[in-house]
């Protein structure tokens, strides 16, 4: 039975068991390409549904997030997800989980090193709710007052790519993925993290061994020629830190260790302060700040910095605003984003998102994204 | 001529004194009794619809589900839960109130499946767009307030003590509350905000007193009016719960992402 028949199947089944603890969206998104060059679209729609619901089984509960997205010019996005599909059980203390989940970690905003355990679903964007969930059986306690988590995942999911034309696509088409492992996608991962907060300071501290999630792409001279992302392995450790003050976040996340037999280090240090009730309105202005560091070599810039500004209205509509700016350490590439969102009434939202690359150097990764500037508006019905 | 003046200002100035402190230890008995009378309720549970109007009268509602679970050293532990607006539902609010100093925040946002911990000294600010700021929810310590009574006076038909709460947090939005606390049960029926400027902003009026587990009151309806913009918030509590069983596990970071 293929992926999507065997999904589709789960999906049927609780369709029919469908019962008061469920919830869900439908968003429709339209996007438009102000730069978009000759060989790709300036305009696309996208909708996505989700189902997300919850069940008491007799001796387990089963929790779901059901993702299925179509696109009406790019079929990289498609997708049937089951990001969590996993049935739990608690032992004292001790929760178990099996099946597809869905987590975080990490502490920054602009970018989370350590959290390793789901891979991007990139075809949607980067943003980190877009995630593909974990076929795993994970295990999470307390030891004393802090949460330790092991997580071991069974197989690896590969990142989704655009389309060829798409944006941002590779403008070649996307043949099989390689990897560093011989078990290929079958090579299973582990991890583990504990956590806990002294006054007010809060700390993480993880381990990885698995499959890397982010590919490095090597061209294959066919014809045409082809792009194929490979996977190496990666072992590390990942340190989180935030220290919360009364109006103050001071943020830190550390990533070292191995790739395929190489070092590399990786870190992000950030801050965000908030002014609350600015020019006496109801408006919370935050200004926030990150410094990111990856000498991977698979990460498009070693250095990056972002500022942002994050406006919050905290009105009956939560309408609020975040602009982030985004130059590598030589001011030679810069991402412009700017995130507006508001309900319209209850159960509707709306979102504006506009980036805008720029970059005048020819070899700049940013260079060659510039034709993906992407001006979209998100219309979301929620039940 | 001099010395019976300055008898008379030394008089006057121990006279002033006096009172003003006789007042101060006034109001605190009875803060503090309305602290007493509260103390063992263990921990509770209940359901809310917070139902916002705006100036025009347009309304528009959301429901809230709460936990506390009733402080020993330091302040009440609460969970708020969002179950509408439906794109917000799943979101919960994780709060340690401290006796003194800012509370400790947590934000559970469920698309991300991420625990945020936040900065709280935004106490000042608004409750989900409504007319409550974040300080009038939040559990009432005797620590936060200094306490001035004030008089005696009537109120629907109650005799009420009135007592002044200034806040003792710079960051609080208010230069002081006036209370109209019942003298018979210690319940608050009426609080005046006064905002920085000394200006009247919100009256807060509590209804429909019940008696639970033979001693705990609680109001099943809190009407909040903003004076300055003509808004208005109400929230009906529904299936108030004592002694349910919860514990401090149910009130940390990992019961936060496991929040039905």
């Amino acid at each position: 039975m293929g992926y999507f028949a065997k999904i589709s199947g789960i999906w049927l089944l609780l369709a029919i068991q469908v019962q008061a603890e469920t919830s869900g969206s439908i968003e429709i998104t339209g996007s438009y390409f102000p730069k978009s060059l000759d060989a790709s679209f300036d305009t696309n729609i996208t909708a996505e549904a989700k189902v997300i619901g919850y069940e008491e089984l007799d001796d387990f509960q089963l929790e779901y997030e059901i993702v299925i997205r179509k696109s009406l010019n790019d079929n990289g996005k498609d997708i049937i997800e089951p990001r969590q599909l996993f049935l739990s059980k608690t032992f004292g203390d001790i929760d178990v989980y099996l099946g597809y989940r869905h987590t975080f970690w990490g502490v920054a905003e602009s970018r989370n090193l350590v959290d390793l355990i789901n891979q991007q679903d990139m075809a949607a964007g980067m943003s980190p709710d877009n995630k593909l969930g974990a076929p795993s059986i994970s295990i999470e306690t307390y030891l004393g007052s802090g949460e330790l988590q092991y997580w071991y995942i069974s197989r690896f999911r590969e990142r989704t790519f655009n389309d060829t034309n798409a944006h941002p696509g590779f403008g070649m088409p996307v043949s099989s993925a390689q990897f560093a492992h011989a078990k290929g996608s079958e090579a299973s991962d582990q991890a583990l993290r504990y956590a806990n907060s002294i006054g007010d300071i809060d700390y993480a501290l993880s381990i990885f061994d698995g499959t890397a999630r982010e590919p490095l792409f090597i061209v294959q001279e066919l014809d045409p020629p082809t792009i194929a992302p490979y996977y190496e392995r990666m072992r590390s450790v990942g340190l989180e830190l935030q220290y919360t003050g009364e109006s103050i976040l001071y943020k830190f996340e550390g990533l070292t260790g191995t790739q395929s037999g190489k070092d590399f280090d990786a870190l992000v240090l950030g801050t965000e302060k908030t002014v609350y009730t600015i020019f006496e309105t109801q408006w919370d202005m935050g200004v926030l700040f990150e410094y990111k560091y990856d000498d991977r070599a698979q990460v498009l810039i070693d250095r990056t910095i972002v500022s942002g500004v994050r406006l919050t209205a905290n009105d009956e509509f939560d309408t609020n605003f975040l602009v982030l700016y985004t130059v590598d350490d030589a001011f030679s590439q810069s991402l412009f984003g700017l995130e507006a969102s508001r309900r319209l009434r209850n159960g509707m939202t709306l979102d504006i998102n506009y980036l805008l690359y720029q970059s005048d150097i020819q070899n700049l990764p940013f260079y060659s994204l510039v034709d993906d500037s992407e001006l979209s508006l998100t219309l979301g019905y929620y039940f | 001529m001099k010395s019976p003046r300055i008898i008379l200002i030394v008089l006057f100035s121990y006279l002033f004194v006096g009172s003003v402190y006789a007042s101060e230890g006034k109001g605190l008995e009875i803060a503090t009794e309305v602290d007493v009378r509260d103390k063992g309720f263990g921990d509770t549970t209940s359901t809310m619809t917070m139902t916002l109007f705006d100036q025009y009268g347009n309304s528009t509602s959301r429901k809230i589900r709460n936990r506390t679970l009733e402080g020993t050293d330091e302040g009440d532990l609460s969970l708020v839960i969002f179950d509408t607006p439906a794109d917000v539902k799943g979101t919960a609010f994780l709060s340690h109130t401290k006796k003194s100093g800012s509370d400790d925040q947590w934000l559970y946002l469920p698309a991300l499946k991420r625990v945020k911990r936040i900065a709280s000294s935004n106490q000042a600010g608004p409750f989900m767009g409504s007319e409550f700021a974040y300080e009038d929810i939040s559990s009432q310590e005797l620590e936060k307030y200094t306490y001035k009574y004030l008089r005696n006076e009537d109120y629907q038909g109650l005799d009420c003590f009135v007592v002044e709460y200034d806040p003792i947090d710079r960051k609080s939005g208010y230069s002081k509350q006036i209370v109209w606390i019942d003298t018979k049960e210690y319940r608050s029926h009426k609080i005046e905000f006064y905002d920085r400027k000394e200006s009247l902003l919100k009256t807060l009026v509590y209804k429909n007193y019940s008696k639970y587990n033979g001693k705990f009151w609680r109001a099943d309806i809190f009407e909040m009016e903003n004076h300055q913009t003509g808004k208005k918030t109400t929230l009906e509590f529904d299936d108030w719960k004592f002694q349910t069983g919860l514990s401090a596990k149910d009130f940390n970071k990992k019961s936060l992402k496991k929040v039905r």
